[in-house]
């Protein structure tokens, strides 16, 4: 039998747009573990795992991405970015330029 | 979103191409116990899309030193805050009114009750949160969500600020906004603290330096 889910049970995401304020040109593992610290330190394992983080895209040119999250975590993950200071030893700014609840509209409206 | 600690202008001015991305209208230009007309005058004309704020901020270790800074330096800016790392100077900061805010404010319950008693608003940085980890970040929250519960009690208005040297301290109003509720502040407080009460504040001294404000509630809405 096939599991179905209702659309009221399905997770909500919210997608963050983000640039890194920076000299230094990072990729998107650097990105990845920067975050991954940062909640890590901030709310511990538990916490960490109610946020359900996903970097979706990360431009290496531009150092702009967009990364998910749920809808609940969204406060958690805004206080997170604004934690991190460094990036391997180099000075770093998360500055999100928007919030939304779709990828296109995170793309179109943030990041163009 | 206007940020009242803020010391790019005065430090590192290469970065001050940045406020516009950060989403800053507003931005403090901090003088350490003294107040230069001329390079306030000068930043007010290289950043004419910037609503610069003329801040004297007071180290000082007396009390007197306070009371000194406000004589002189009361009618020439828009906000005069004194630094709270010596507590015997915060507390004198808390019993004159004339003072704006007090940084970096981490108070204890008396000088909590002056504050109130003279309208003296609690400022905090985000950078002093940044810098620190473990421990000591730890402390400092706990010292934070006192300060929080104090101001609660006694309807102190707070204000949060980026307290950055460089662009590299910089954030804009919605992480800010995140950030203070992870320490403990409730949505409309956060925002109160970033967004209403710098601007009320900054609106209210230059209405009270134009003679629009005679005293405290007192408007001249029409002559």
């Amino acid at each position: 039998m096939k599991f179905k889910v209702k659309p009221s049970q399905k997770e909500n995401w919210r997608y963050i747009a983000f640039e890194l304020v920076t000299t230094g040109v990072f990729v998107d593992q650097d990105v990845v573990k920067a975050i991954t610290a940062a909640n890590l330190r901030l709310y511990g394992e538990i916490g960490t795992s109610e946020e359900n983080l996903w970097l979706i895209e990360f431009d290496k040119e531009k150092q702009r991405g967009i990364l998910r999250c749920s809808h609940k975590a969204q406060q958690k993950v805004l206080a997170a970015l604004t934690a991190i200071t460094k990036i391997n030893e180099q000075d770093v700014v998360f500055n999100v330029r928007g919030v939304s609840g779709t990828i296109k509209k995170a793309t179109d409206k943030y990041l163009k | 979103m206007y940020d009242l600690h803020n010391f790019i202008l005065t430090r590192k001015e290469e970065h001050a191409q940045y406020f516009q991305q950060f989403g800053i209208r507003g931005i403090s230009v901090i003088f350490e116990n003294n107040f230069d007309v001329r390079k306030f005058h000068e930043l007010k004309e290289r950043y004419q899309n910037l609503d610069l704020i003329s801040v004297v901020e007071v180290v000082a270790e007396r009390k007197g030193e306070v009371k000194k800074a406000i004589d002189k330096f009361r009618n020439q800016v828009d906000l005069i805050i004194v630094n709270a790392r010596d507590t015997r100077a915060m507390r004198a900061a808390a019993e004159f009114s004339p003072i704006d805010f007090i940084a970096h404010a981490f108070v204890d319950q008396t000088a909590a009750r002056d504050c109130a008693v003279n309208n003296v608003a609690l400022e905090f940085d985000v950078a002093d949160f940044l810098g620190v980890y473990g421990m000591k970040r730890a402390t400092l929250i706990s010292k934070l969500q006192f300060n929080l519960d104090l101001a609660r009690k006694y309807k102190i208005p707070i204000i949060l600020a980026s307290g950055a040297q460089n662009v590299y301290g910089l954030r804009n109003a919605t992480q800010i906004i995140a950030f203070a509720e992870t320490l403990g502040f409730k949505h409309d407080e956060a925002k109160a603290a970033v967004l209403r009460n710098p601007f009320e504040l900054v609106k209210r001294n230059r209405e009270r330096r134009k003679g629009i404000e005679i005293a405290e509630g007192v408007k001249i809405v029409r002559e």
